[in-house]
């Protein structure tokens, strides 16, 4: 009997045997694997990039914005003493000499540089009288004290270059921070600016009033004469380098707690409902907790936000931003710049 | 009816069994590669497109900090215009503290340089545009008497024009901006 056509035809298609089709497919799988690896990587990639770009910009319009918003005003400097004694246990009104420049809610420090400076943080302007209200004593790892009628008092956000710049006595400042024109040493925690701007708010067409610019701010109404503002940091959320299992400071260590916080636009008049917060950024920028200023990348200078020197009307602004993450690690960058405010330092 | 010969078994068979030639093997593994290298070098291209988008935002940065800085200087400068010219230059002069040569943080300078930014302030007020390789309206007036023709305005100036220049290298390409600055005497 001859073979037929049958089986012949599978002698000829005789196909795969089961050990080549195992071998085809765990080669394809495999393929497919280091396909999809490196796809799910790159896409990963790409979008901690983009997060971070995405932070890159976020910072330019913050900075644009704070140039804008400033670059006409007139900034302040506000210190003043008590005017009259204040008690540890006081916690509801301090008597103060100025209020001119503190924001209507904030922080102040009581001594500084002395054996009994203290932190205070305070939620209103006096309505009766010139001070602050509702107190909450010794923040900031500071103790409620005791402090005599004329002692000095600084507003917390405020951070200026001591006049003696020539190997100061230690306690004469808080710290020194590296600058554009070489090391200065400055008192202060950095956290803010407050200012004025010429103001039109019966839209004259024109700033001044006689020959001096109408000086107010931009609150929840619209333009006030007389109203003030502000450029400060808000810490928001708390984070520690134990949890990220970072070390955002670069101190050598991962046991620093830190605050992410935003950059606003704070402003108030006269009257307390008055009053307006913009935010200029999402919380993203660093600050150590208890220890606002510190240093942030470990070139031995501390880094204020905020430092204002009132003699030539120049604010350094200088902010550490969690930009995002690149394959699993932290991405902490430096933003800086300098603003000179056009109409200079209040008298 | 025909049956097929023999021979025709023998040199189809062997045929159908050749499974793939070594070369083809080498052209497919040839092409994954290049395919999955081109994915892991999209990272790559991002990462650069970013970090130059990047160092452009800090180079604009700083341009603007030296520039907000210059008119701090002239601010805070002696309102005595014997002086005045020579304190900004006593900052950002040649022979000044920080000089006009700066680093910046996080930009590299251009080959053969050891700065990045670079501070020209004009106290010459014969000096054209062409040669400043700047537009700047110079030759001009600079000390108010009327006339460009003092080739050292540093003890009379009321105004002085500053270029501030900066530029940085990225990815084997230079870069540089310029921008021009106006300091006026209070």
């Amino acid at each position: 009997m001859q073979p037929g056509p049958s089986s012949s035809h599978r002698a000829h298609q005789g196909g795969f045997t089961l050990i080549e089709v195992v071998i085809a497919f765990t080669v394809m799988t495999i393929i497919l694997l280091a396909t999809s690896s490196v796809l799910r990587r790159e896409t990963r990639g790409i979008a901690e990039l983009q997060n971070i770009g995405h932070s890159e910009k976020v910072m330019e319009g913050a900075f644009n914005r704070i140039f804008r918003t400033i670059q006409f005003a007139r900034g302040f400097t506000p210190e003043t003493t008590l005017s009259s004694t204040l008690n540890a246990s006081e916690t509801g009104q301090i008597a103060l000499g100025s209020i001119t420049g503190f924001p209507d809610h904030g922080g102040l420090v009581v001594d500084r540089g002395e054996a009994t400076e203290e932190a205070i943080n305070y939620e209103a302007h006096a309505t009766v009288g010139t001070g602050v209200l509702t107190l909450d004593r010794g923040a900031e790892g500071t103790q409620s004290r005791g402090h005599n009628a004329g002692s000095s008092v600084i507003w917390s956000g405020l951070a200026y270059p001591i006049a003696n710049q020539t190997d100061p006595d230690p306690s004469e400042y808080d710290g020194t921070t590296d600058d554009l024109r070489g090391d200065i040493y400055f008192i202060g925690k950095g956290l803010g600016l407050s200012y004025q701007v010429p103001v039109d708010p019966a839209h004259t067409g024109s700033y001044l009033e006689g020959s001096e610019p109408r000086w107010g701010a931009q609150v929840s109404g619209g333009e006030v004469t007389g109203a003030y503002g502000a450029v400060v940091y808000v810490p928001s959320v708390e984070i520690t380098e134990a949890d990220r299992q970072f070390d955002l400071n670069e101190d050598g260590d991962e046991d620093d707690t830190f605050y992410l916080g935003r950059v606003a636009l704070q402003s108030w008049s006269t009257d307390p409902g008055d009053s307006l917060r913009v935010n200029l950024t999402p919380s993203i920028i660093l600050q150590e907790k208890g220890a606002y200023g510190s240093d942030m990348d470990a070139d031995g200078f501390e880094d204020p936000m905020f430092l204002w020197s009132p003699d030539q009307a120049r604010l350094r602004l200088r902010f550490f931003v969690l930009t995002g993450t690149v394959n699993g690690h932290e991405v902490v960058r430096r933003f800086e710049n300098i603003i000179h405010l056009s109409n200079g330092s209040a008298e | 009816m025909k049956t097929r010969p023999a021979i025709i078994n023998r040199t189809r068979r062997p045929a159908h069994r050749a499974g793939f030639t070594l070369l083809e093997v080498l052209i497919t593994v040839a092409v994954l590669m290049v395919g999955l290298l081109a994915m892991s070098s999209t990272s790559v291209v991002v990462n650069s497109l970013r970090r130059s988008a990047s160092d452009r935002a800090r180079a604009h940065a700083a341009v603007q900090a030296i520039s907000q800085d210059l008119l701090s200087v002239a601010r805070a400068s002696s309102e005595d215009p014997a002086l005045w010219a020579g304190e900004i230059l006593a900052a950002y002069g040649p022979d000044g503290s920080p000089g006009n040569e700066l680093p910046i943080t996080g930009l590299d300078p251009w080959e053969g340089s050891d700065h990045i930014a670079t501070v020209t302030i004009i106290t010459d007020e014969t000096t054209t545009d062409g040669e400043l390789g700047c537009n700047l309206g110079m030759p001009r007036d600079l000390d108010g008497d009327g006339l460009a023709s003092n080739s050292d305005v540093t003890n009379n100036a009321s105004l002085l024009p500053a270029i501030v220049d900066v530029r940085w290298r990225h990815a084997g390409g230079e870069f540089e901006i310029r921008q021009a600055v106006y300091l006026l005497r209070f």
